[in-house]
């Protein structure tokens, strides 16, 4: 190669990666810069460089440096290869690569040469490189976070210092794998590897595992995944974060959850949400058990609770609802459901409180409803309870005075007659008063009775009804030997049921008295007839007779207390039937009466579930 | 006082015992009272029928000037009585001349109305609180 073509091969090279050359001559301490070198300086090419003016373009910071190159490049010799930066002639300051070293010529260094090359574009990529890393390992320090890579040709994995941190393994120590498998729980290794497989065959693998590390188990998060390479060698990358954070919320929120559950399962308690835009209702399993219907059968339209609800109800707590919403107020309110099955209805309590999105506009009502039936019904018996304790007073105060101001008068005249010395006259009126007084003591003896039947609950049991036939009619025998009324039974049911054993015989007995007791004399033979039958749920008791027929147009007054249709004083406390009545209404059944001039029959229906 | 006229008296009442203190305290007012019993009202319908058509039996025993008619009755109660003794004294002119005077324990405003509704029910007494001197005035302004 001649020198011509050395130097046309120089000028491409400066030309085309802006390399320019310099030398210095030591002697007289003056450069000499190639034209590249000019224009990397944005100096004027025929302007004189000194080594001193050579000097300072570089930035201060950077001069001690080449001053060393220059200074050790004299005295030892030494080459030197740097990157520093220069304040150009125009002010700017950029990137140079400056290669120097000396020429020597016998022992005397005569010379200094070397090349320069602007590499600010390249320098500035490299920096801002180096920023990113130190900003993303530090992004990753803070996140607890790691990542890895690994080559297959060469077979090599680097991981990032978080990696090291996460698996608490000494920084730098040569890997063997993206994720340390031995520290990784067991249970979860298969994961790992399943989601390293993915991105091995190109796709995203994601796992979470745990790692026990000091005694204490982490959950941790990977996403694997191939790293673009185009041309170059195939890799995949992951990244491994800690989420122990996170999951034990997570598993702290479920164990609430579950907790809350429970907790609303065991109070019948029902959940709901409502979308007040939208008009969407979301109900929990319970809400539907307290409506009486399944999801299945629900839209989850707000209409649907609306169709729920009890005609009777529904214009008021539709209103009571909207003025919730409007007005911003709590919803808390009461309303009867029906159920679409069984007609059956309930009562439920509803509370919910509204829920404002960001913008404060109201979103969401969130509520729950609840079973209040039995409070309800407790409260209207006790009212009714309290009620009838009033007409027992009431009716107590007249019909016990009845037989006690004859008592009283009959005393009044008992005295006359003594005095007149009618004594016969006397006799029997004391007579009277005895049997006055046994009239009033039968009719405390019923209030008692009728107050006992009230108060005492009841346990269901399983009764054979044909056996409890046969005790109330073995029990009363005697009575109705002694008024020659004959009692015949047909029980047409051989199941056991389960009923509250002592009301139903309480009724049976009673029923079955009243039919012997007003018997029709003058009728041969006199019957009583029992029967039990199953009636789809219910059971239906019949008692009846052939009697004189119930003496009255109204058969409700019937079950008045204290009123008999037969002579005061005769017969009954005026009791009976009302005690009837009163357990006819603690089973929940129905008691139906027909009379005529020749007979009566009474019909007890009730509700009664099967023994298994 | 021994210018009174007697007067025929029926009392309708199922309790025995009050139907004899009844015709005890009537004995002791100043009138003079002949007194036939009923035990319940269909009793006493059944008797004002039989007497209307068959007048010989009693004779001037019949009609009742006065009906003592309490309401608490098995069969047909005192309103019972009063409502078909109305229908029957349109028919039975003789009856027309009967008035009635409630005789019950029943304090009951209701119950005392209702029969005062009756424009021949003319007294309403209260078992057991009337002395025999008021009944003596009550009879004496209702007849």
């Amino acid at each position: 190669m001649t020198g011509a073509q050395n130097r046309s091969l120089i000028d491409l090279l400066e030309r085309t990666r802006r390399i320019g050359t310099w030398v210095v001559d030591v002697a007289k301490a003056e450069c000499h810069w190639s034209a590249t070198t000019y224009q990397i300086h944005e100096e004027d090419p025929s302007k004189r460089i000194a080594l001193e003016d050579g000097i300072q373009y570089y930035v201060p910071d950077d001069r001690p440096t080449i001053e060393r190159c220059v200074e050790e490049g004299i005295a030892n010799r030494q080459p030197w290869d740097v990157e520093l930066r220069i304040r150009t002639a125009k002010g700017n300051v950029r990137w140079v690569r400056a290669i120097g070293e000396a020429i020597v010529e016998g022992d005397e260094v005569v010379a200094l040469h070397g090349m320069f090359e602007d590499i600010h574009e390249r320098k500035i990529l490299e920096l801002e490189r180096e920023a990113l890393l130190v900003r993303m390992l530090e992004a990753e320090r803070l996140a607890r976070m790691g990542h890895w890579k690994q080559t297959f040709e060469p077979d090599e994995i680097e991981w990032s210092p978080g990696m090291f941190a996460l698996f608490a393994a000494p920084t730098g120590t040569p890997r063997t794998e993206p994720v340390d498998l031995s520290k990784v729980s067991a249970e979860d290794v298969e994961g790992v590897k399943a989601a390293l497989r993915a991105a091995g065959e190109g796709d995203r693998g994601t796992v979470e595992f745990r790692v026990e590390l000091d005694g204490r188990e982490n959950w941790y998060q990977m996403v694997a995944f191939p790293v673009p390479g185009g041309r170059g060698p195939r890799a995949v990358a992951g990244v491994v974060s800690d989420v122990t954070e996170a999951v034990e919320s997570k598993l702290e929120i479920d164990r609430l959850n579950t907790r809350l559950l429970v907790a609303l399962e065991a109070s019948g308690i029902g959940v709901w949400e409502w979308n007040v835009k939208t008009g969407g209702l979301i109900w929990d399993a319970q809400m539907y058990a307290l409506y009486g219907r399944s999801a299945a059968d629900f839209s989850g339209a707000y209409e649907a609770w609306e169709n729920g609800l009890h005609p009777a109800d529904k214009e008021r707590t539709v209103a009571e609802l909207q003025s919730a919403v409007e007005g911003g107020e709590k919803f808390d309110t009461q309303f009867r459901v029906i159920w679409p099955d069984t007609s059956e209805v309930r009562t439920l309590r509803a509370m919910g409180s509204l829920h404002r999105g960001p913008d404060g506009e109201v979103e969401t009502m969130v509520g729950a409803n609840w079973d209040v039936s039995d409070i309800v019904r407790t409260r209207a018996e006790l009212e009714r309870s309290n009620q009838e304790l009033a007409e027992l007073a009431h009716r107590t105060s007249h019909d016990l005075k009845a037989p006690l101001t004859t008592i009283r008068r009959l005393a009044a005249y008992v005295l006359e007659d003594i005095g007149a010395g009618a004594l016969d006259e006397a006799t029997q009126n004391v007579e009277e008063v005895g049997r006055q007084a046994a009239v009033l003591e039968s009719m405390v003896i019923g209030c008692l009775r009728a107050a006992t039947a009230d108060v005492h609950d009841v346990a269901l049991e399983a009764v054979d009804l044909s056996q409890l036939v046969d005790q109330v009619v073995s029990s009363l025998g005697a009575l109705a030997e002694q008024n020659e009324v004959t009692v015949e039974r047909s029980v047409e049911t051989r199941d056991a049921y389960l009923v509250p054993r002592s009301r139903v015989v309480q009724i049976l007995s009673n029923l079955v008295t009243n039919a012997i007791k007003y018997r029709d004399p003058s009728r041969e033979p006199s019957l009583v007839r029992i029967g039990v039958q199953r009636r789809s749920e219910n059971i239906v008791m019949a008692v009846e007779d052939n009697g004189a027929g119930i003496p009255t147009d109204n058969v409700d007054e019937i079950y008045a207390m204290f009123r008999t249709l037969h002579p005061k004083g005769t017969s009954g406390d005026g009791l009976g039937l009302y005690i009837v009545k009163r357990q006819v209404e603690r089973l929940g059944g129905e008691i139906r009466v027909e009379s005529s001039p020749t007979g009566t029959r009474f019909e007890v229906e009730f509700f009664a579930r099967e023994s298994r | 006082m021994t210018s009174a006229p007697g007067i025929n008296v029926l009392i309708v009442d199922d309790s025995r015992p009050d139907r004899y203190l009844l015709r005890r305290d009537l004995s002791r007012t100043s009138l003079e009272v002949s007194v036939q019993e009923s035990a319940d009202g269909q009793e006493a319908l059944d008797f004002l029928v039989e007497h209307t058509r068959n007048k010989s039996k009693l004779q001037h025993e019949f009609p009742p000037d006065l009906i003592f008619l309490d309401v608490n009755m098995p069969r047909v109660d005192g309103f019972t009585f009063l409502e078909r003794f109305s229908a029957l004294r349109r028919e039975q002119e003789e009856l027309r001349t009967c008035v009635i005077m409630m005789f019950s324990s029943s304090e009951h405003p209701a119950d005392r109305e209702r029969a005062l509704a009756y424009d021949f029910v003319k007294g309403y007494v209260i078992k057991g609180t009337t002395s025999t001197q008021e009944l003596d005035e009550q009879i004496k302004a209702a007849l």
